[in-house]
């Protein structure tokens, strides 16, 4: 999957992408290494979020074109997973469209052949868990020499 | 009294579009007075190119234009005559040519010249002029305050409810890709699709048919 994703920047001007599953949870990604894992989570719970309240109110939506300064960021959704690439303005977007047609079909193969835990094995967990409070460890001693 | 020193002439059956060809042609280097419509304006030669132009308060490539479009008058040479500024930098070819563009045109309009521009159409207009496009079928145009300004369809206010959540949702999926001020959403369905236009005051979103031109309508509400 990291093929497709990494095909993908033979377009000029996408910076970067990543899949997720239907839930929101990261499967894959190519983005550049200044965005965390920590906002996937997030960043799936809003997406999906935001399909839910389309599909409320108009229908079952499909793609997403949103036109940031500078930026562009496509979600296409699929049976499967949702493919999200961040792009300059400046791409050509109807090639982008081309090879995300490509890509996503690629995608869902992959991602309907793997198994359900490997896809939640790999998904950052979408809160964070707290750490557990220190427990006071004995020290253990055999005659007069620390053991431990 | 100084001897005048050159040629007078007045031009018929030529153009002032004829006399700089020819000084230029010639490579001259001089100054010809010309008297027109009125008034008189100065044009100065430097090696056979244009390199100044006055007439009254005008100067540069707008006192030449206007010189242009004179359609008498008469001319007097100065030889050795420099100009004091060089306020023209075009090729005379360029300049000649975008002088009959504009005869062609039949309308003159000079560099640098005020053109009254038509009074800004108001929001309600834009928005009339947009919601009536035959292939929007839903529409609403409301403040980010959550005031209800315009709309087009059935149930408004749930359509208002709706995009007032997406584009906050789609804020903060920009900010975690580090994309600031979000401008506009494109939603894409097989049945229909929707524009949505954000800005810091008002959003309008536009729910179509699958036909619709968002370039088009974007155009309408500019």
């Amino acid at each position: 999957m990291q093929n497709v994703l990494t095909a993908l920047k033979d377009i000029p001007g996408v910076v970067g992408s990543f899949v997720l599953n239907d839930k929101g949870a990261l499967v894959s990604r190519e983005m550049p290494a200044i965005y965390p894992d920590e906002i996937y989570p997030e960043m799936g719970r809003r997406l999906v979020g935001v399909y839910e309240a389309i599909a409320l109110q108009v229908a079952s939506l499909g793609d997403l074109v949103l036109k940031f300064e500078g930026y562009w960021f496509l979600c296409r959704r699929s049976a499967q997973c949702f493919l999200g690439i961040l792009t300059t303005e400046t791409v050509n977007y109807p090639a982008l469209k081309m090879a995300t047609n490509v890509a996503l079909k690629q995608i869902d193969e992959q991602v309907a052949s793997l198994p359900p835990l490997i896809v939640e094995k790999v998904a950052v967990p979408e809160v964070a868990v707290a750490p557990a409070p220190a427990v006071e460890v004995k020290k253990r001693f055999w005659r007069g020499t620390l053991i431990d | 009294m100084l001897a005048h020193k050159g040629f007078d002439g007045v031009i018929q059956g030529a153009t002032l579009s004829d006399l700089i060809q020819m000084e230029c042609l010639a490579l001259s280097t001089r100054a010809v007075r010309v008297a027109g419509s009125g008034t008189s304006g100065r044009l100065f030669f430097t090696g056979g190119q244009v390199v100044h132009a006055e007439v009254g308060e005008l100067k540069g490539e707008v006192a030449l234009f206007e010189m242009l479009r004179w359609a008498t008058g008469s001319f007097t040479i100065e030889e050795g005559v420099r100009p004091i500024e060089e306020s023209i930098q075009r090729d005379w070819h360029n300049l000649l040519l975008e002088a009959a563009h504009h005869a062609d045109e039949g309308t003159v309009t000079l560099p640098g010249s005020v053109v009254p521009l038509p009074p800004p159409k108001s929001t309600a207009d834009l928005m009339n002029e947009a919601f009536n496009d035959s292939e929007v079928v839903h529409a609403a145009h409301f403040s980010e305050d959550g005031t209800l300004l315009a709309s087009k369809g059935e149930d408004p206010e749930s359509l208002q409810c709706t995009f007032a959540y997406v584009v906050q949702l789609l804020r903060h999926v920009g900010t975690s890709l580090g994309a600031e001020n979000l401008k506009e959403i494109n939603l894409l369905a097989p049945e229909q699709k929707a524009l949505c236009l954000v800005d810091e005051k008002a959003t309008t979103v536009m729910i179509t048919t699958p036909k619709a031109n968002f370039t088009n309508l974007a155009k309408k509400l500019a």
